[in-house]
């Protein structure tokens, strides 16, 4: 199974393949990024919904939404989301759906103010007991799935109930404030000085990756598209993690929970692009027959992916004991699940399986973020939320639809 | 297990040499229930040659690739690959033993890339930690994805095209390629040509030309006589679960073969062969 050197196959070694002049880099795996009509027509809509999100309650609050401090506030305050939908993309990419992820982080959320609270625990061994506790119910819910066959719609409906029953069990209606400094902390912002730093130090990663990538491509003789886009693209991530460095810090500073969620995201790119175990969680939704035959544990990764959407709620609940310093029985539950759903699909994520990446969480937590603050801001009816979070998950989920219907001229599924 | 590309050239034995065949099939037999699919069904498939498999549905021609690709174990009767008897209990140990089948649309995980198709489950990865940090060697896969490609000649906008975006034939031909892969020493093709337009079907008839070249024992399970006279060397009749005919094709006609598609006359004495 390594990549055992095996001599050349002499005489036959013919020239390559031809490869297209206008070729872009690829997501490896998931096929190559072309600025297609077809690519911009996917995502377009969505960063042109965002601008228009923003301009619209920048002028429906008189000019509070866009600035320095709303911004900071509201991505201190929803970075829990995408975090949560980290765990959504997996499963949704497996072709599955997770429907007990909202009381699945309520119960996080409970458990941390139990353990902390009333059990007097460290922050330390609380937060941990939480988190694996969260991770292990996943993992339980992941077993009926994949080796009981179990549709996962059903069981997770179960754990729904099952989760929300003990939640709510714990609190007993009331609510635990929490006291503990460093749970208390997760809500803070980094300092300037420290978040420059790191933004530096990522930025510098970022580029001595995304080179010795491309000369490692070019020195095997492969395609890597042009140099211009190469370095316009690299400029532009740069331009933009230094941006927002600068605006947050304008302020009081990165947040500690935004900063943790592109830590995280980078993580689950990683694994999802770079490790076996990614792509096979990939062609395990793109085609389960195929995967099995190609000698992969399909069950296997069945199970653990419900295991790490356990684990991403488990963090997600501390995360809001941190923000609230409380944990009540509305601290989370089904409208947090309906709203990383959307994140996952506004980035971009299938809900039939094999499409979307892990990135998808940053785009489409920026919009439902947006949506949150905005509506907060112009102290709209909570009744009306629902309304207009509903219907932003289904027109989410109709460009999907649409959009595959006409993609499907090429592909055969 | 994988061998790199394994598209060297396999021995020089050219089609009918006096060598033992790679795989011999010996009197199978397989029964679901009381009904009894395979009344004792022998055959074998030289290097270099491409055998087709010809039968009306319900002849048997599935569940006997089934018994030699390891999906189903026979009742009765042997495997012999190499000279040495085999005893398939999964598709993987036949994969392991050399043999290799392509089922349609079975193959291929349309929302991958071919490079991540024709690898999958056997990535190459660069060792940074054993065991806990070994991720991928995508630069490595590509570039033996495109040596495949070039000495199977088979011509696709890119290596790191999504498999949806490919033609029914691209598509054959890459579930092909990733078959050949691992230096087999058989490769089953079920209804390769199947809902394959003409200028698809040529490619992919080409393709098992390549294949034969190479040395490889081709098997071709079809319905198509274009196909069969385009491509075989020979080809075995099945009906009604046993063998009726095992023709060399430059020897008879089309309607010899269908004649003994339907039965419409025998050709040798069924269960003697």
């Amino acid at each position: 199974m390594s990549s055992t050197k095996v001599p050349a196959t002499g005489t036959e070694m013919a020239p390559s393949v031809a490869e297209p002049a206008t070729a872009v880099p690829a997501i490896p795996g998931l096929g190559r990024i072309r600025l297609s009509r077809a690519a911009l027509l996917s995502t377009l809509p969505i960063y042109i919904g965002l601008i228009a999100i923003w301009i619209y309650f920048d002028t429906q609050t008189a000019g509070k939404f866009i600035g320095a401090r709303n911004l900071s506030e509201m991505l201190q305050e929803y970075s829990y989301k995408p975090v949560l939908a980290l765990g959504v993309v997996l499963v949704l990419v497996l072709g599955e759906i997770d429907l007990s992820l909202g009381y699945l982080t309520l119960l996080s959320v409970t458990l941390t103010g139990q353990f902390s609270q009333i059990s007097h625990w460290a922050a330390a061994p609380a937060i941990i007991a939480a988190v694996g506790i969260c991770t292990l119910l996943g993992l339980a819910q992941g077993a009926l799935i994949a080796w009981v066959r179990m549709p996962a719609f059903v069981v997770t409906l179960g754990g729904f109930l099952i989760f929300e029953g003990i939640a709510y069990h714990i609190v007993g209606g009331g609510t635990i404030n929490v006291f503990d400094p460093f749970i208390g902390n997760l809500n803070n912002f980094i300092p300037p000085n420290v978040g420059w730093g790191l933004t530096i130090a990522a930025a510098a990663v970022l580029v001595l990756y995304r080179v010795a990538a491309r000369r490692n491509r070019l020195a095997a003789g492969l395609a890597a598209g042009p140099a211009a886009g190469f370095i316009v693209s690299t400029a532009l991530i740069v331009a933009a993690l230094l941006g927002a460095t600068a605006l947050l810090n304008s302020y009081r500073g990165v947040p500690l929970a935004t900063m943790l969620l592109v830590a995280l995201t980078v993580v689950f790119w990683f694994v999802t692009i770079r490790l076996r175990y990614g792509r096979y969680i990939y062609s395990v939704g793109g085609n389960q027959e195929a995967s099995r035959r190609a000698g992969i544990n399909t069950t296997a990764i069945r199970w653990s992916v419900f295991g790490i959407s356990g684990l991403m709620a488990g963090i997600a609940g501390v995360l809001l004991v941190g923000q609230t310093q409380a944990a009540s029985t509305t601290t989370a539950g089904p409208d947090l699940l309906l709203d990383v759903i959307s994140i996952a699909v506004i980035g971009g994520v299938s809900l039939t399986g094999g499409k979307g990446s892990v990135w998808a969480v940053l785009l489409g937590g920026l919009v439902i973020a947006s949506v949150d603050s905005g509506l907060n801001l112009m102290t709209v009816d909570p009744n009306y939320v629902y309304v207009i979070k509903g219907s932003i998950l289904l027109l989410a989920i109709l460009i999907d639809v649409v959009g595959k219907r006409q993609g499907g001229a090429s592909g055969r599924r | 297990m994988m061998q790199g590309v394994g598209l060297q050239e396999r021995s020089s034995t050219a089609a009918g040499a006096e060598v033992a065949p790679p795989l011999q099939a010996k009197g199978i037999v397989k029964n679901f229930g009381a009904v009894q699919v395979l009344r004792g069904v022998s055959f074998e498939a030289g290097a270099g040659q491409v055998t087709a498999l010809l039968g009306d549905n319900g002849a048997g021609k599935s569940t006997l690739i089934k018994c030699i690709a390891g999906t189903h174990i026979p009742d009765g009767g042997q495997i012999v690959l190499d000279g040495r008897v085999q005893r398939f209990r999964t598709p993987s140990d036949a994969t392991h033993a050399g043999i290799e089948t392509v089922y349609q649309d079975l193959a291929l995980c349309d929302n991958l890339d071919v490079v991540a198709n024709l690898f999958l489950g056997h990535e190459f990865v660069k060792t940074r930690i054993p065991g806990v940090l070994m991720p991928l060697n995508e630069v490595e896969m590509e570039r033996r994805t495109k040596e495949a490609l070039a000495v199977l000649r088979i011509n696709i906008p890119s290596a790191r095209s999504l498999v949806a975006q490919l033609s029914g034939g691209q598509r054959q031909s890459i579930a092909v390629a990733k078959a050949v892969l691992g230096s087999p020493k058989v490769v089953i093709l079920d209804e390769p040509t199947a809902a394959l337009g003409v200028a698809q079907t040529r490619q992919v008839l080409d393709l098992i030309l390549r294949l034969r070249e190479r040395g490889l024992a081709v098997i071709v399970v079809t319905h198509n006589m274009h196909d069969v006279f385009e491509v075989a060397d020979r080809a075995m009749v099945m009906r009604l679960g046993q063998r009726v005919a095992m023709f060399t094709i430059k020897d008879v006609t089309p309607e010899d073969v269908v004649a003994a598609i339907t039965g419409a006359r025998s050709f040798e004495s069924p269960g003697l062969a």
